[in-house]
């Protein structure tokens, strides 16, 4: 026998149960890599691993069916949770979470020792054990010193390598002409070859880690390309331009559960205007804390306002505001003075949810509608320099006698004289001057029909306050209304004296949120992700509040559920009755006669054949049997009747005593002759 | 009817396959199973895992790991550009085969490159779905230096009758790693005809006699089967001279002649029923390929027998068979049933009128129904009334449309073929 022969047969000795000794090797690596990934933390580890190399030695295999891999696999889970290292312990600069890490990886390794004890036993499953082989070493490969990576890495690719060989064909030998010759040059080119790809595996690594800071600059640049181009939220000052949500985002920015009503939600209140931009800044106002929100009044019909994205923090508020909750760990700030805009931060990973009660009727008065004080009505009522005085001459025809009339006649003139258009014209100078002024009526965005009004009603002598925020007006299936970045508008608001604050849109209706041509239907693609976004965030905040404990014992109750169910089936299984037969079984009687007939065959030289019924069987021989054996013929003949017979009886009634009589009598006239 | 999965076997024609509408998923589904192993296939996820899990951040070591898997890649991606088999193949194969049975085929290889190459499998190349390759992943040809032959037995395994399309054989090999594989494909079409699975029928009653057929002796295939003597007699007017046995004249001292009897063959017609209307249930696609399996048997039985098949009717197609029990009708029959489909129109209305003007010379029809209705009693009525008898055979395993039995007078007695009965074997029909 040749070495190369040898070799063959060395390599077909390996036992069917026991899987190759390069998965060992890989499985010996991972659990090495994790190991040394917990600090030596975990003593489950070394068990684990001690059990996968008894598993080369035994060749016991736990069954595939039935409910003890699953009880085994349950208590593994629920071991491995309740041992879970304490996280506060864990190192917190790892770029992905230890804790996660190191528990997939013990999940991992706990069902590679499974598997490896599952394994059937004629194949074992090794293209799973190899990939739960690499997730565990995917897991210890978060961080590490990385000169032990480097040499745990190519002995894992090595490995798996080597343990994926069972899947080739060469593996078994094929029926051909000559054996399959591996020689020695083969094997050294095949050598060669690993050798250098490990060769080529090493600079790759090194040079990328040459390069590290560079690639996760780049890398970083290529996802923020990715990143929305419109953030969502609301400016903390609001800047007249030509352009206004030119390309709609879809992004919600609220979700409002408990009501249906359309509102005015408003973000931010500006009372400064200077050439063309709206102020002060966010940063800028002075804000105090709301420890307990504003006390609802008894009997306030209350909705949830759920705010999904935002930039300032703020929370977006009708202007009747009566009552505001806010999470009790959150923190809401509310600013002094009239502008009374409110921001509200949650503790970290927290969604902030604010449950609001409006006012019995548009024009209540609630906490966001203080009365002026002198300072602040100076500031409402001041038109700035800049703005050209002809304003104050468009403004005085419009001026009635009553202020809530003027207010009515102001906007109904926006209105009537212009468009509304997404983009607008600057001009030069001026921008709200331009827009009233220009005799050719420019169309315009909801800006500047805003900025106007509050110029024009200062013209009149109406104090006035510039507003940005949402428009609520698009229903959800869950009898709610959802808003979208695309929703964003501005406003005005207007102090009448005897009622107090009231919103006034001078928006033509066309250019309102929801109405406007240019918003796009949400698709149903869109409303599938919300609603899977939706039920994760669901999921993972309720999970998020369980600690350790309490995930073990959700877990061990699942597979104790699992278990129960399993058993129930099984039980079921069991008990469950044959499928009814298309003929009885054979009695004692026809049993014996089938004997004694097989039995008369063997003497007359007819045994038949496994594969054979005896028809079949004694058929083909009346044809092999000539005419000139006459007494031949008659015997197979004869036989014939008998299976005929026996078949009628046997699949019509089995237990009709007057036909196996008779089948009795004819085998044994048969015996006789 | 259920659609499987494509297979991940290399030698699929997944091409074909209805799962696979576009040009992208074929190509996806090519690499994944033509050109990547199943080693490949399993090392592709650990690559794809340390791919992703390290290319979310550099700071993860992941990546590490992933260059030494990529390196495995790139290096059998260029042996993959190398190493493309240099041989010469041939493959001996029979034509026709039976549903369920195993083609082995013979293929001779002749390594023509200088360098011998080592890891080499032969497997068939875009085999049809229903016909599998043994072994699955292709037989290994052991090393061979330049001129040196050998010769691999591959299997064909054949799951259903029809006639299919083989488009040659691979010759791949995987070295060094056995992740990707290089291949030279040997273009040999040829027609594969899977005949029906069968289970010979111990007897059919048929319900006639024999009768004349000229010429039948010179058509007998068999020895033996020849003018049969039966006795000498006395010479009357009109007997041929040729038959006059001199021998016992002169004893006798009158003319004395040998009688002969002539061979006389049953002349048959089989018809059978491809009726299956449109939305079937998967029990009545089941019930026709019964059917067919049963015309095969029965068709069997004949040409073991001394009868003739000059007529057979699948569907609307009638065939007319030049069918001497030495012309292997029976041959001509199977192929026939391999590639017969179902129908989704009533055949009778078109077999009717083509089948009656051939009736004069056939004895027996025997028809293979799917099931038992005002149409089907029509036209076994119209062959009883043109003098021919009729042996019906029903394929079903619900109760017919209308009850056969009520048809006594005309069918006689029908042989309901069910499932169960099909299935123990058909001893006697």
């Amino acid at each position: 026998m040749t070495r190369a022969q040898q070799a063959t047969v060395l390599a077909t000795t390996r036992p069917a149960w026991r899987p190759t000794l390069w998965l060992l090797l890989a499985s010996m690596t991972a659990m090495a890599g994790l190991y040394t990934y917990t600090q030596q933390r975990h003593m489950a580890i070394p068990l684990m691993t001690i059990a996968i190399g008894l598993s080369y030695l035994i060749p016991y295999r736990l069954s595939r069916t039935g409910p003890a891999r699953w009880i085994i696999r349950g208590c593994l889970l629920a071991m491995l949770l309740l041992l879970a290292p304490d996280r506060t312990q864990m190192r917190s600069f790892w770029y992905v979470d230890e804790g996660v890490t190191s528990l997939l990886g013990m999940l991992a390794a706990a069902e590679l020792m499974l598997q490896h004890w599952l394994g059937r036993p004629d194949a074992p499953r090794q293209g799973i054990m190899l990939v739960l082989c690499a997730a565990i070493f995917a897991a210890s490969t978060n961080a590490r010193e990385p000169r032990l990576t480097y040499i745990l890495a190519p002995l894992f690719a090595l490995a798996a390598i080597g343990s994926l060989r069972v899947f080739s064909p060469q593996q078994q030998q094929a029926p051909t002409t000559a054996p399959l010759r591996r020689g020695m040059k083969s094997r050294l080119f095949k050598g060669a070859a690993v050798a250098f790809a490990l060769l080529v595996g090493f600079s790759t690594a090194a040079s990328i880690e040459s390069m590290r800071n560079r690639l996760n600059r780049i890398g970083a640049e290529w996802l923020m390309s990715f990143a929305p181009r419109t953030s969502v939220g609301m400016s903390s000052s609001s800047q007249l331009s030509t352009r206004f949500n030119v390309t709609p985002s879809l992004t919600r920015a609220l979700r409002i559960r408990g009501t249906r009503t359309t509102m005015h939600l408003r973000g931010m209140v500006f009372d400064t205007y200077e050439s063309g931009t709206w102020r002060p800044k966010l940063e800028q106002r002075i804000m105090e804390s709301l420890p307990v929100g504003f006390i609802p009044p008894p009997q306030a019909k209350l909705f949830q306002i759920d705010r999904l994205e935002d930039n300032l923090s703020l929370l977006y508020l009708p202007l009747n505001l009566a009552s505001l909750q806010a999470d009790q760990n959150a923190r809401v700030d509310v600013e002094r003075g009239h502008r009374g805009v409110i921001t509200c931060t949650p503790e970290a990973g927290d969604e902030c949810v604010y449950q609001v009660a409006p006012g019995e009727s548009l024009n209540s008065q609630g906490p966001l509608c203080r009365p002026l004080t002198p300072d602040e009505r100076a500031a409402c009522l001041l038109v700035p320099p800049q703005v050209d005085p002809k304003v104050r001459d468009l403004a005085l025809p419009l001026k009635k006698p009553k202020p809530l009339q003027t207010m009515v006649s102001i906007a109904a003139y926006l209105q009537a004289n212009h468009s509304y258009s997404l983009k607008a014209d600057m001009g030069e100078g001026d921008p709200i001057s331009v827009f009233l002024l220009n005799p050719k009526r420019p169309a315009a965005h909801c800006q500047f029909f805003a900025s106007s009004v509050v110029m024009l009603l200062r013209s009149c002598g109406i104090p006035a306050r510039y507003i940005t925020g949402y428009y609520a007006h698009e229903p959800t299936s869950d009898g709610g209304l959802v808003v979208r970045q695309r929703d964003g508008h501005a406003w005005a608001e207007a102090w009448i004296d005897g009622i107090g604050w009231m919103t006034v849109d001078a928006t033509p209706g066309g250019g309102q949120p929801g109405s406007r041509e240019e918003d796009e239907s949400v698709s149903n693609w869109q409303k599938w992700r919300e609603w899977f976004s939706d039920s994760f965030s669901t999921i993972s905040n309720f999970l998020r509040r369980l600690n350790w404990r309490q995930v073990a014992l959700a877990g061990g109750l699942v597979a104790l559920v699992a278990l129960t169910v399993q058993s129930i089936l099984a039980a079921r299984k069991r008990v469950r009755p044959l499928p009814p037969t298309p003929y009885a079984f054979p009695g004692d009687d026809l049993e014996s006669l089938a004997m004694d007939f097989n039995r008369w065959l063997g003497r007359m030289g007819e045994t038949p054949l496994d594969s054979a019924t005896w028809m079949e069987h004694l058929t083909s021989q009346a044809e092999q049997t000539s005419a000139r054996r006459q007494h031949k013929r008659t015997q197979v003949d004869t036989a014939r009747d008998f299976v005929t017979a026996y078949n009628c009886t046997r699949f019509g009634d089995p237990t009709d005593p007057a036909a196996i009589a008779q089948l009795r009598q004819l085998l044994d006239k048969m015996k006789e002759t | 009817m259920k659609l499987d999965w494509p297979s991940f076997s290399p030698s699929k024609d997944i091409t074909v396959h209805p799962m696979l509408h576009t040009g992208t998923a074929r190509l996806a589904w090519l690499i994944l199973t033509q050109r990547l192993t199943a080693s490949g296939r399993w090392f592709a996820i650990p690559t794809l895992v340390f791919g992703v899990y390290g290319g979310v951040s550099l700071q993860i070591q992941g990546y590490i790991v992933f260059s030494y898997f990529f390196a495995f890649w790139a290096i059998a991606a260029a042996a993959m550009l190398a190493l493309r088999p240099k041989v010469k193949l041939n493959a001996l194969l029979a034509p026709r085969i039976c549903a369920g049975e195993t083609l082995p085929v013979d293929v001779e290889i002749e390594q023509l490159g200088r360098l011998s190459q080592i890891d080499l499998v032969v497997l068939p190349h875009r085999l049809p779905l229903a016909v599998d390759a043994d072994p699955d992943g292709g037989a290994a040809v052991p090393s061979l230096r330049r001129g040196q032959r050998t010769r691999v037995r591959l299997g064909l395994k054949c799951n259903k009758r029809g006639v299919y399309k083989l488009h040659g054989f691979r010759v791949e090999c995987d070295y060094p790693f056995g992740l990707l594989r290089a291949s030279r494909t040997f273009d040999d079409t040829r027609a594969l005809v899977v005949y029906p699975r069968f289970q010979p029928v111990g007897h059919i009653t048929l319900p006639t006699g024999r009768r004349h057929h000229p010429g039948g002796v010179t058509m007998a295939s068999n020895l033996g089967e020849s003018f049969e003597f039966v006795g000498d007699r006395e010479f009357r007017d009109g007997d041929s001279t040729h038959d006059i046995d001199w021998r016992a004249t002169a004893r006798l001292s009158r003319p004395i002649v040998r009688e002969y009897r002539e061979e006389y063959f049953m002349r048959v017609a089989v018809i059978l029923d491809t009726y299956v209307q449109p939305k079937a249930t998967p029990l009545e696609h089941d019930n026709f390929e019964r059917a067919v399996s049963v015309a095969a048997g029965a068709s069997d039985y004949l040409a073991r027998q001394d009868y003739l098949v000059d007529i057979f009717a699948a569907g609307p197609n009638v065939y007319h068979l030049a069918a001497g029990r030495s012309l292997a009708y029976l041959d001509q029959i199977l192929d026939i049933l391999a590639c017969v489909g179902e129908n989704e129109n009533e055949p009778f209305a078109v077999v009717e009128p083509q089948l009656m003007e051939n009736l004069a010379q056939i004895t027996t029809v025997i028809c293979v129904m799917l099931d038992w209705n005002p149409p089907r009693r029509d036209f076994v009525r119209n062959i009883v009334s043109s003098g021919s008898a009729t042996k019906v055979i029903i394929v079903r395993d619900s109760p017919c449309t209308m009850d056969p039995s009520m048809d006594g007078n005309l069918l006689g007695r029908a042989s309901i073929v069910t499932r169960q009965q099909y299935e123990m074997g058909l001893e006697r029909l």
